[in-house]
């Protein structure tokens, strides 16, 4: 059984009291409490703080590009049905330039789990306003204070049809521990969307905020109407997992007898050929 | 007894006149005649001129022609836009309230007949007014003597859901035509000899690229719809769940390839295909691939840009967005099929050198190269075996030993052993940051350097079979005609015309346009007058001959960029003015 010390990758380097470390510790940490080894897993990362992670964690990686770990997550997933996918980003790269992709990914439902490490700001780049800023925020580029709104997350997925949705605290580990686990063994898109402090550039959305203002929903609502209504009604403040429901997933649907895999080096396959130039003749 | 005809058919979008020219070349194909088409068409569903142009020859032919022999017109631009193409002695066939027949000349002295036929009122007293084009049809088999069994069996196909009233009203609709011809035009017909008996193919240039992709063992496209790319996407949404892949329409051009590059991280050969407007989204993606050495198969069929430009006419205009778009410096390969039947191989070599090489190979099409069909001969199964390079088995990969698998290994070649994420022993770590071997991050200027090197050089020696093709003419030319893609045709016919009138010409096709073979095109153009053929204003593919040979005091560019492809005879006139202009 894989230990704490099998899944350390690269050394982390985001600054000391960073919430990614606990969002990157529940995530080995449900790795063993599942049962799972480090190589049924790929987790695939975008651009920022939050991108890193998959270094960091000893499971395959792919670090890809700003805003397009959900496409590159889902095309694995499709391309090895076996493998477990997480998908990892920051607000900023999953909300703003990844934002389209993300709507989609929710409706699709394919199966895998996607980790958003929310903590308001553009941490990598030192401190610009993120479409999770709330208004009137300010940073470096919104020193009038940020007159847009933050785009609502979990509201946008559960609207859009994802299949299993949460959002954890990185000062609650027990809890997001918890989430994490449960999004990973859920069969169809898991968005889990991680309040994950800034202790560097953001002094608004400290521990101590999170641990003032958050309401915890203790059980899922199998509703869309109910869970938009409860996640509305606190503003987007609360904890838990928020919806959940069982349904096929996307490959499932396909009804596809899948062989992705099996190319290997040799002869092209004759009789395809021949059935197939049927069609041109 | 003729060997060749040259056939158009002309009219509103949304009247058949695809349906209708689809089926006149089919039936020609099926007599046993080679055949090349090209369709005009406008970006939208219903209106606006249209036309299907066939050349159908006895022996192989690669252009669908300048001319036109026979021309049936179903509206009233049909005639007008194409008198400069009509042969003499060119039959037209029009629409009119009765059937007669008048001789008429155009403005440069060009002979012709007009045949007007009521083909709406035949139509519809015989109870089916849909059927007027298979009367127009009906005229033109007749005209060249085919068996009346070709159309009849080809309505048998297309028609059997709908019953037996529409086959039996549409089979007399092809016999009316046969009798109107033999009652007003007999003067006229002129038989199609017997054609060579051999298994051919009709097909397209994009299902040529996709049939060839999945031979290869592609079984993931991940794509968004354009023209004149998505056919690629639609033949191979048919075929792959047949043999265990799928096709996926995904939310974007960058969400198109991306996806791709996941499926073939993860071990699946995949692919995507676009065209111009979807390359330049793409780009950053393409970037990603180089840097993290992922194998990837990019189809950029070319359309008329720039941005949204003329996006269902010809164009080539890509070759720098295909050979340098992306920021940074990237390994890549850069193909481009000269023929339909090239495109099947050319598309199965792609797979092998992203695998080989662990980078994106983009393959370059266009639009008279992807949406028009070619009569060809059947594929070589034994011409391209798949090759996937450095892939590993887990049992390979255990041979190594290593806790953290190094991806990104040094070695000699500058290709690292590839294992697939989920091998037990292989747990590695892909990335589009720099890195060391291991894949982790690394920002040291040894190990950047070095990784550069790694990337850059590794593609040095990635050569498909046919880089190039060159025809010469028996003792050395004076003159090197050079192309690439759907100008083959066009060039090959403009070069036999001009050594016919005395000019030493040769022609060159590059099917490899990065890296370029210049060690093997050098002797080629040495002491020549290198002329490029192209359909782009700046002449980029004579500005990438520029840069890698010294050509500069003899090599000119004949450019069109208007939408439409060259013909025949706008070559053979240019390359005249260039030959008068050095002297």
């Amino acid at each position: 059984m894989a230990t704490l010390k099998d899944l350390r990758g690269d050394q982390p380097t985001w600054c000391p009291g960073c919430g990614h470390f606990s969002i990157m510790a529940g995530i080995q940490k449900s790795i063993i409490s599942l049962g799972y080894e480090p190589h049924e897993f790929a987790i695939i990362s975008g651009i920022g703080c939050s991108g890193k992670v998959s270094e960091y964690v000893r499971t395959n990686g792919y670090h890809t590009i700003h805003g397009r770990s959900i496409p590159v997550a889902q095309g694995a997933k499709m391309g090895n049905p076996d493998l477990k996918i997480i998908a990892s980003g920051g607000d900023g790269d999953g909300y703003g330039i990844g934002l389209g992709h993300f709507v989609h990914a929710s409706r699709r439902n394919i199966d895998m789990t996607y980790i958003v490490m929310d903590n308001n700001i553009y941490g990598l780049t030192k401190g610009q306003t993120s479409p999770r800023s709330e208004h009137g925020f300010v940073t470096k580029t919104t020193k009038d204070g940020n007159k847009e709104y933050p785009v609502d997350p979990i509201s946008t997925s559960i609207a859009n049809g994802a299949t299993f949705v949460a959002q954890g605290f990185a000062g609650d580990i027990k809890q997001m521990n918890d989430i994490i686990a449960r999004a990973i063994e859920h069969k169809g898109f898991a968005h889990v969307n991680i309040f994950s402090p800034c202790v560097t550039f953001n002094k608004v959305n400290t521990y101590d905020f999170y641990k003032e203002h958050l309401t915890k929903i203790e059980k899922p609502f199998t509703d869309r109407n109910e869970a938009l209504a409860t996640v509305r009604s606190h503003q987007g403040m609360v904890t838990g997992v928020l919806y959940e429901e069982e349904r096929a997933h996307y490959q499932e649907k396909l009804g596809i007898d899948f062989d992705m895999q099996s190319c290997v080096s040799g002869k092209m396959n004759e009789e395809l050929l021949r059935e197939l130039e049927l069609k041109f003749q | 007894m003729r060997n060749s005809i040259e056939w158009m058919v002309g009219g509103q979008q949304g009247e058949g006149v695809d349906s209708t020219g689809e089926l006149f070349a089919k039936t020609l194909v099926r007599y046993g005649y080679s055949v090349s088409t090209y369709k005009q068409f406008m970006s939208r569903i219903k209106g606006g001129h249209t036309n299907y142009k066939i050349k159908a020859t006895k022996d192989r032919n690669y252009y669908s022609g300048d001319g036109i022999d026979i021309l049936l017109c179903l509206d009233k631009e049909t005639l007008p836009n194409s008198l400069d193409s009509l042969n003499e002695g060119a039959l037209v066939i029009q629409e009119g309230k009765e059937a007669q027949v008048e001789g008429s000349q155009t403005s440069e002295g060009t002979v012709y007949t007009v045949f007007t036929v009521p083909l709406k009122q035949i139509a519809k007293d015989l109870g089916n007014p849909m059927s007027k084009n298979m009367i127009a049809l009906g005229v033109s088999a007749a005209l060249l003597e085919l068996p009346i069994d070709i159309l009849h069996g080809f309505i048998e196909e297309i028609f059997a859901k709908k019953g037996e009233e529409v086959i039996t009203s549409n089979k007399q609709a092809v016999l009316k035509g046969y009798e109107l011809t033999n009652a007003h035009v007999t003067n006229q017909v002129n038989a199609l000899e017997v054609p060579k008996e051999s298994k051919r193919l009709f097909i397209s240039g994009n299902e040529a690229t996709a049939f060839g992709s999945l031979m290869a063992g592609c079984r993931y496209l991940s794509a968004y719809p354009i023209t004149p790319a998505s056919e690629i996407m639609e033949w191979l949404a048919d075929e792959l769940p047949k043999v265990g892949g799928t096709v996926m329409q995904v939310e974007d051009e960058i969400a198109g390839l991306c996806f791709a590059i996941g499926a073939s991280y993860s071990g699946t050969r995949a692919m995507t295909s676009t065209s111009g407007p979807g390359l330049s989204l793409k780009t950053e993606a393409l970037g990603m691939a180089g840097m993290s050495e992922v194998p990837i198969v990019i189809v950029n069929s070319q359309r008329g840009g720039p941005s949204t430009g003329l996006p269902t006419k010809h164009e080539q205009s890509d070759l720098n967005q295909m050979i340098y778009g992306t920021h940074g410096e990237i390994p890549r390969i850069v193909l481009y099929p000269a023929t339909i039947e090239d495109a099947f191989y050319v598309a199965a070599e792609a797979f092998n050198l992203a695998d080989i090489y662990q980078c994106p190979v983009v393959v370059g099409l266009d639009l008279g190269l992807s949406m028009n069909k070619m009569t060809i001969p059947s594929f070589d199964p034994n011409r391209v075996a798949i090759d996937r390079g450095k892939l590993l088995t887990n049992e390979e990969a255990k041979n190594f030993n290593e806790t953290h698998f190094k991806r990104y290994r040094f070695t000699e070649d500058g290709i690292s052993p590839r294992p697939i994420p989920g091998m037990p022993n292989a747990v590695h770590t892909t990335s589009s940051n720099e890195h060391d071997e291991s894949g982790y991050i690394s920002e040291d200027p040894e190990n950047r350097t070095n990784m550069m090197k790694k990337r850059l050089e590794k593609i040095k020696g990635a050569i498909i079979q046919e880089p190039f093709k060159f025809q010469t003419t028996a003792d050395s030319s004076d003159m090197v005609l050079v192309g690439m893609g759907s100008t083959y045709g066009m060039i090959q016919e403009a070069a036999e015309q001009l050594n016919k009138e005395g000019m030493k010409v040769s022609h060159l096709h590059i099917q490899q346009l990065y890296p370029l073979p210049i060690d093997k095109l050098e002797p080629l153009l040495q002491g020549k007058q290198i002329v490029t053929v192209e359909n782009n204003y700046n002449g980029q593919l004579l500005q990438l001959l520029k840069q890698n040979t010294p050509i500069h005091d003899r090599a000119k560019a004949i450019t069109q960029y208007d939408g439409n492809p060259f013909t025949v005879k706008s070559i053979v006139k240019q390359v005249k003015e260039l030959i008068s202009w050095q002297l």
